[in-house]
């Protein structure tokens, strides 16, 4: 399996951090990034990015065999807006189209899925597509001083198709009892414990315990990724862009050259599950296009979640901003 | 213990050049003390000593010699 192109969609409205997040700004890494609007969703740019990535890519819609979407912010709990997105972008209807919902650790976990079709005698067409992306603004209070700021809003489509490359997978979790991200009123109350009214539980209000996250980055993902003798089979590497202290620490641990990473938090923010996509095409000036690239890419967080892929990016792929 | 401070000042609390640490300060009481101090200060153990110390376990502390005897 190979990756033939990357779209990311952005909204319209870009924040700029001023003097007054100094701190905030040298910690996090994040300079700017998008916000979306009541109509900028994780559906409107989701259909965007995809529907542009398949025009630069020539692809006709009948030859993708699956629609794979991934969003904490979907449009809606269901029905599965991965049928919507196949409807507009005319897939044939006996395509498989559903829904994923992991966070920052989603993508490796996502193209194992489609590597998955791809392996399955079933699935004859060549091609297949991945949506993924957040719009964590909407889910944030704008009063939260330490979790706010750090989000973007982004959502990227991904094209990829079956190959004969050395395409790795791996993958760990915790279940935590007291959760160090989690979103109040969708399921969870004020403790982080399981809140089964849901009717007077407070929408709206993502909480993120970063040093917990902190620990858990440069503890077990270290130890995770360390484990893999990953570092001589890769030409770059996209991390998830969570913070920039804690990626930075991260490479400094694992031994790798941060001159190979591809990053975006300065950009984008963090971007959440887009974040790794964003980072390929925000750093797109360090890939040799001319060629082919190996990639690890490695994604990490709420769960807690931590993944990688290695996978091999196509020459001249189409990485492009709507 | 000085160079413990010294440390503290230029990966934690670098912005603020006037601010004076001593053994007792009480360092969560500090206006410039937050939640990014927090993890700057867990960077500092893991970069500087090789030690993983836990937010819960800074927060435990009332002192700056609190904090240097996580280090030993």
């Amino acid at each position: 399996m190979k990756i033939l192109g990357i779209t990311g969609a952005l909204p319209q409205e870009k924040v700029v951090h001023g003097e007054d997040k100094k701190k905030f700004v040298r910690l996090t890494g994040v300079h700017t990034r998008f916000i979306s609007s009541d109509s900028e969703t994780f559906y409107t740019l989701g259909l965007r990015a995809a529907q542009s990535l398949l025009e630069k890519l020539k692809i006709n819609p009948e030859d993708i065999g699956f629609c794979i979407s991934n969003s904490q912010t979907n449009d809606r709990f269901y029905p599965n807006i991965a049928f919507k997105f196949a409807e507009n972008l005319k897939l044939h209807r006996e395509s498989m189209a559903f829904d994923m919902h992991l966070g920052c650790s989603a993508l490796p976990n996502v193209l194992k899925v489609a590597s998955g079709l791809f392996a399955n005698s079933s699935q004859q067409k060549p091609y297949g597509i991945i949506i993924i992306g957040d719009t964590l603004s909407k889910q944030s209070l704008k009063t939260d001083e330490s979790t706010y700021p750090l989000f973007g809003d982004a959502v990227t489509a991904v094209v990829i198709t079956k190959s004969t490359e050395h395409y790795e997978y791996g993958n760990f979790w915790i279940d935590e009892e007291n959760p160090s991200i989690y979103v109040n009123g969708l399921g969870y109350d004020d403790n982080g414990s399981l809140n089964v009214n849901r009717e007077v539980a407070k929408l709206n209000n993502t909480v993120m315990k970063g040093d917990k996250v902190f620990e858990f980055v440069s503890n077990e993902v270290f130890k995770f990724l360390d484990s893999k003798n990953l570092k001589n089979n890769f030409d770059l590497f996209a991390f998830h862009q969570g913070n920039k202290f804690m990626n930075d620490l991260l490479i400094n641990k694992l031994g790798f050259n941060k001159s190979q990473s591809l990053e975006s938090i300065h950009l984008f923010g963090n971007t959440s599950c887009a974040s790794i996509c964003m980072s390929i095409i925000g750093s797109q000036n360090k890939i040799q296009l001319e060629r082919s690239n190996r990639l690890l890419l490695s994604g990490f967080g709420i769960g807690l979640n931590a993944s990688y892929s290695l996978i091999t990016l196509d020459k001249n792929a189409c990485l492009q901003i709507v | 213990m000085e160079q413990f401070i010294l440390n503290l000042q230029t990966f934690v609390f670098d912005e603020f050049e006037d601010l004076v640490l001593k053994e007792n300060t009480k360092f969560q009481e500090l206006d410039e003390w937050d939640s990014m101090g927090l993890m700057l200060l867990i960077g500092m153990y893991d970069q500087k000593y090789g030690k993983s110390i836990t937010g819960e376990l800074i927060n435990s502390c009332g002192t700056i010699s609190d904090l240097y005897n996580l280090i030993k």
